[in-house]
């Protein structure tokens, strides 16, 4: 799971998958602004097959927080 | 393409948003003036006759509800039920506090307890927060969905001789909403706006720039240039918001809605631009566009305009209609003006703050300034504050300055003398009225031989270095220096291995054309782009330097 949401976020951002660990942050580290935010979460939606509204977008500072909102919301 | 001053445009004066409705409703019924898509992929269009209607009588549902003499917060994500409900409080002289739903529940409880607000209308998403606050504050919440049922009991209120809404007067000069500005400036303060500082901004807004089609709502509503610019002034010229429920739908939106005019923040504008060029990318056809450009740009120059035909089929994932952007709300790298021209589309950058309703200024149609923020609004003057070489504080009087901060009368005596507000900004007018904004006077550098610096009229030049993707001008020892964080994949694709013997060698070309005192005496290169507030402002703080 973290693997994939890593290949996801390395199309909007130069950092190497190599370099993403979970407490990575995706404003300060991976330079991602709120608009990459939102397309990455389609990327999610459609890999995952799992709705995320976007009230719990502004929730996601790490790639952490995105593996675990994924994980509890996945069938 | 003219680019030559040329008389106001014409446009119904309007005194107060309840005369907005009414003229629109009297003028064009029929016309749609709101849109958007159901879950359900349906178009719902509400025309301005159905939308007088609605406000109405959800307006007497509310009055015999007994929300009427009281504050009422709303929050919700952009939409039309947040539209209808917050025209219905506005309308009945309700004093409405449109709240940033991104904000912590804390923030959102301090500030709806700070405005002595009664009651919170909420859209579904924030039904957990908006019951928290009911048992924690004690106040009334709605549910804005509820509008229909509200609609129907307030249809039939007036048709037994409830007519109380609809007969009130409507108070133009006291205060109608609270809008809480972001606090990149410290503590969060309530503005006050009247009826007649929106109106009035609006109106005079449209005296400067004209609308010529439909548009799609991008900004959120909760601020003041979503709301007038994004809103009111698209309605007074009669034409539709398609309203955009989500960021997630842009794209979708703009091929379906085909826009002629968007209201846009500097980083929407600029992912507009970027994905211009991505899709042309992905198509294998950005070299061919590049090509044009040159080619259209030297056309361009013998007085032949073919941009339109040109350049069609590249702005079609904008819908292919837009020819105006308007820009405001953070300051914006002239470049992207440039680009936007090149292709055939207007971008106005204008300028404005939420004290001042917002407008204070914007480009016009067929009159504009590349690197000016556009001439001001006839609605307001503009003093340049304790002037040095013309360049001061931006001070602003007119019918568009607030009535001060919702409980604050020291905060708002320091920025309101004389009727003159202070905006903080630091800026100049040329001889054509067009007004250049150069920084923030809290972020004006001193240096210790008493010469002053903006950093903002640095960086901007500094930008203009293609390997520069964001930089941020300090302090350092009593000298000036620039951390840069560079665009690497402009680097990997031209070959630049030493980026910062590169920006080196363009900073004393920039050097060279600037005063001693201005000039750039050290280069920071950081790997990751620096932390923004949530309005996707840099904050301003370098770990290099004494900032």
């Amino acid at each position: 799971m973290f693997n994939k949401v890593c290949e996801i976020l390395a199309n909007f951002t130069e950092v190497d998958i190599s370099e993403m660990m979970p407490n990575t942050d995706l404003l300060n580290d991976l330079g991602m602004n709120s608009l990459d935010t939102i397309d990455a979460v389609v990327m999610f939606e459609n890999e995952f097959e799992i709705e995320i509204p976007d009230r719990q977008i502004s929730d996601f500072h790490t790639i952490a927080d995105i593996v675990r909102y994924i994980e509890a919301n996945k069938n | 393409m003219m680019n030559t001053p040329y008389p106001l445009y014409e446009i119904k004066r309007v005194t107060n948003l309840r005369q907005l409705i009414d003229y629109r409703a009297d003028e064009s019924a029929s016309a749609v003036a709101f849109e958007y898509e159901t879950n359900k992929g349906i178009t719902e269009k509400i025309t301005f006759s159905e939308l007088k209607y609605q406000i109405n009588a959800l307006g007497t549902a509310f009055y015999n509800l007994g929300l009427r003499n009281c504050h009422v917060a709303i929050l919700g994500e952009n939409s039309y039920d947040w539209l209808l409900n917050f025209f219905a409080l506005v309308c009945g002289n309700i004093v409405t506090v449109p709240l940033d739903r991104e904000l912590p529940v804390q923030t959102l409880k301090n500030m709806i307890k700070n405005s002595n607000c009664s009651a919170l209308i909420f859209s579904d998403t924030y039904t957990d927060i908006a019951e928290q606050l009911e048992n924690e504050l004690g106040i009334i919440i709605i549910n804005m969905r509820d509008a229909e049922k509200l609609i129907k009991k307030g249809a039939s209120l007036i048709s037994e001789g409830y007519n109380e809404y609809l007969n009130h007067n409507i108070d133009e000069s006291s205060v109608v909403i609270i809008v809480y500005t972001s606090g990149t400036t410290g503590t969060s303060k309530g503005v006050m706006l009247s009826h007649s500082n929106l109106a009035y901004d609006t109106y005079s807004s449209c005296c400067n720039c004209k609308i010529a089609g439909n548009t799609v709502l991008l900004l959120p509503l909760h601020h003041t240039f979503g709301l007038v610019a994004g809103v009111f002034m698209v309605m007074l010229y009669g034409y539709t918001v398609h309203i955009n429920l989500s960021l997630r739908q842009l794209m979708s939106d703009l091929i379906k809605v085909k826009p002629k005019i968007l209201f846009l923040v500097p980083l929407l504008a600029e992912t507009l631009y970027k994905n211009i060029w991505k899709i042309a990318e992905q198509n294998g056809t950005d070299k061919t566009l590049a090509d044009m450009i040159t080619k259209s740009n030297k056309l361009l120059a013998d007085g032949i305009d073919n941009r339109k035909q040109l350049f069609q089929s590249f702005i079609s994932p904008l819908g292919g209609n837009l020819d105006t952007i308007v820009c405001g709300g953070a300051p914006l790298n002239s470049k992207y003006i440039r680009n936007f021209r090149e292709l055939g589309i207007n971008l106005l950058n204008g300028y404005g703050i939420t004290e001042c309703s917002p407008v204070i200024s914007v480009n016009r149609n067929n009159y504009y300034k590349d690197g000016s923020v556009g001439q001001v609004i006839n609605v307001c003057s503009v003093m340049i504050d304790n002037p040095n070489n013309g360049t001061g504080e931006i001070c602003v009087k007119g019918l568009n300055v607030m009535l001060g901060y919702y409980h604050m009368e020291d905060e708002t005596a320091k920025v309101l003398e004389n009727g003159w507000f202070h905006t903080g900004d630091i800026g100049y007018l040329d001889e054509e009225n067009f007004l250049f904004i150069t920084g923030r006077i809290k972020n004006t550098i001193i240096l210790n031989n008493g010469e002053n610096v903006s950093p903002e009229e640095l960086e901007e030049i500094l930008q203009d270095i293609p390997i520069v993707n964001e930089v941020i001008v300090f302090e350092d020892n009593g000298k000036i220096a620039a951390e840069i964080f560079p665009d690497l994949s402009y680097a990997e694709k031209n070959k630049i291995t030493d980026i910062l013997a590169e920006l080196k060698v363009q900073i004393k070309h920039i050097n060279d054309n600037l005063p001693k005192f201005k000039q750039i005496n050290s280069v920071y290169l950081r790997d990751s782009e620096f932390e923004k507030t949530t309005t996707k402002k840099i904050k301003r703080k370098s770990k290099y330097g004494n900032n």
